[in-house]
């Protein structure tokens, strides 16, 4: 290296490069700065080698500052992301409400019958022209208007209406019924009086169940042109937000003990004022017979499933109204009368 | 006097996570001291976003510190950054030549190495966007050896060369592309 004699320094570079990070000695940076100070080459290579550490610190200072402005950032997003995921949550009930009153209802406010049917056999016979029977399109159209619906519910205040006019639904008809006001929006009388089987029992009524439309099924449409992709996928997210409200729904509620059995027939053997539809929506009849604690849900079906299938299905009270029953890979959605599903638990 | 053991538990925790590279350690200081700083810029002439980049600078003087071997423990970290801190923002508005009330305007004592004090902020900017231009691996080689202040079996080992004597060769070579780089805006650069 370097001495006191003066041997240069220019093409130590490990000697630069120590002095430049400081890693000297005291006496051996007192003789670099002993030599320097009469060797002008010297004087130069080390000047050039503090000038690239220096500017190669201040690259990894500025490195490191900017990562810790993204942790910093980052740390403070906790405390942000509760108020998005809240509001999000808020969104995604409401979306899930609005599926979930579409799915069921057809969207109709369905009145009771002044002939004197009983209202919840109403309810539980959709228009033919709902949903259910609606092309993809329709549906999409369908979501649309939810959203407006749900955006106007929210500007309005009125977030909660809905769900309580939905859990609220029997009272609002038997209301109606003491006033005799005409079905505004619903079923007409006859039609309803024509699709209710007069002999139905007190513990037994027909519920549609709707296979829950899924990704695949909206692909197809979507290839037709059916549904755009921006249809398709304001169809899922609302799907998604449904889950997550039955999920919701389900914690809330005490685990039904009740038994449900499941059986099927083919649908042949569907009484003839239960014929289907026929809808792009595949829906399946189904005679449901509450006695005790039990309910025997028997669904007509246009190829029998089997049994082992059937076995493993899951009956699962979402709601007091509702039930989703898992066959083979399906879901499908079922509206009882309200009550109906938590009957179940009030009976345990 | 030696900071109270209670702060130098927390301290001697955060300086651990310093030396393992873990950028968290400055978070968490970030957190406990923007406060004090806030206050102290904020009555200075200075803005919000101008404590926040003066504490992180402090932030980044402790990590060089602390990585390369220079920190000595003699008073708790909240204390350092802010005397840091303050230092920094006494110097920047020296530069600035603003009028300061309520605090004292002698010059700062003197945090930064020698390094820092002898080359010219202008000289080692031109040299930093030289680096910008080089090559990934050379730009990672000299970050390693000047910033991280690695020995060359280490970052033999982390650029997968062969040994000390690949990676003194390969520095060498980055060195002349960045000189020749430089020397186009630096002409004394030579």
């Amino acid at each position: 290296m370097t001495d006191d004699s003066g041997a240069h320094i220019a093409s130590d570079e490990e000697l630069l490069s120590r002095y430049a990070l400081g890693r000297l000695g005291e006496a051996e940076r007192e003789k670099v700065d002993r030599h320097t100070a009469v060797c002008e080459t010297c004087m130069d290579a080390l000047r050039r080698e503090m000038r690239i550490a220096a500017g190669v610190r201040r690259l990894g200072r500025e490195d490191l500052k900017e990562k810790l402005k993204r942790r910093i950032a980052d740390e403070r997003q906790p405390a942000g992301w509760p108020r998005i995921l809240s509001a999000a949550a808020v969104v995604g009930i409401v979306a899930g409400l609005g599926v979930y009153y579409a799915w069921f209802t057809g969207g109709e406010t369905l009145t009771p019958q002044p002939g004197g049917t009983p209202p919840l056999a109403g309810r539980m016979e959709p228009p033919r022209q709902d949903v259910g029977n609606a092309p993809a399109r329709e549906l999409a159209d369908k979501v649309k208007g939810d959203r407006s619906a749900e955006s106007s519910a929210r500007s309005s205040g009125h977030l909660q209406t809905d769900r309580k006019e939905l859990a609220s639904g029997a009272n609002r008809d038997a209301e109606n019924e003491r006033r005799g006001a005409p079905a505004a929006r619903g079923i007409a009388a006859s039609e309803t009086a024509a699709r209710a089987p007069a002999t139905e029992a007190a513990g037994e009524f027909w519920s549609d169940g709707v296979v829950e439309r899924g990704e695949a099924a909206l692909d197809a449409g979507a290839s037709r042109g059916a549904v755009t992709s921006q249809e398709k996928n304001a169809v899922l997210f609302k799907s998604k937000a449904l889950k997550e409200e039955e999920g919701r729904l389900k914690d809330a509620l005490p685990r039904p003990q009740a038994q449900y059995l499941l059986r099927q027939q083919p649908a042949s053997a569907l009484p003839a004022n239960r014929e289907s539809s026929g809808s792009e929506q595949q829906r399946i009849p189904t005679r449901v017979d509450q006695r005790g604690s039990t309910t025997t849900m028997t669904m007509y079906l246009d190829s029998l499933v089997d049994e082992k299938d059937l076995k493993k299905a899951r009956v699962e009270a979402v709601s007091d109204d509702s039930v989703v029953v898992t066959l083979g890979g399906k879901r499908i959605l079922y509206r009882f009368p309200p009550g109906q599903a938590a009957q179940q638990q009030r009976q345990k | 006097m030696a900071p109270s053991p209670l702060f130098a538990s927390n301290d001697a925790r955060i300086l651990d996570r310093i030396r393992k590279g873990d950028e968290g350690g400055l978070v968490e200081l970030y957190r406990e001291n923007r406060k004090p700083v806030r206050a102290l810029v904020t009555q200075n002439s200075g803005t919000e976003d101008d404590a926040d980049d003066i504490l992180q600078e402090a932030l980044v003087t402790l990590w060089e510190r602390v990585t390369t071997g220079r920190f000595r423990y003699s008073a708790r970290l909240g204390t350092f950054i802010y005397a840091t801190a303050r230092n920094m923002w006494l110097r920047r508005l020296a530069r600035a030549r603003r009028e300061v009330s309520g605090i004292e305007t002698d010059p700062p004592a003197d945090e930064a190495s020698p390094l820092d004090l002898m080359i010219e902020e202008e000289e080692s900017e031109i040299v930093r966007s030289a680096l910008e231009r080089l090559g990934e691996p050379c730009r990672k080689l000299l970050l390693l050896f000047y910033w991280e202040e690695e020995s060359m079996e280490s970052i033999a080992a982390q650029m997968g060369m062969a040994n000390a004597d690949t990676v003194k060769s390969r520095k060498y070579q980055c060195k002349k592309s960045l000189e020749a780089l430089v020397r186009e805006r630096l002409p004394r650069h030579d």
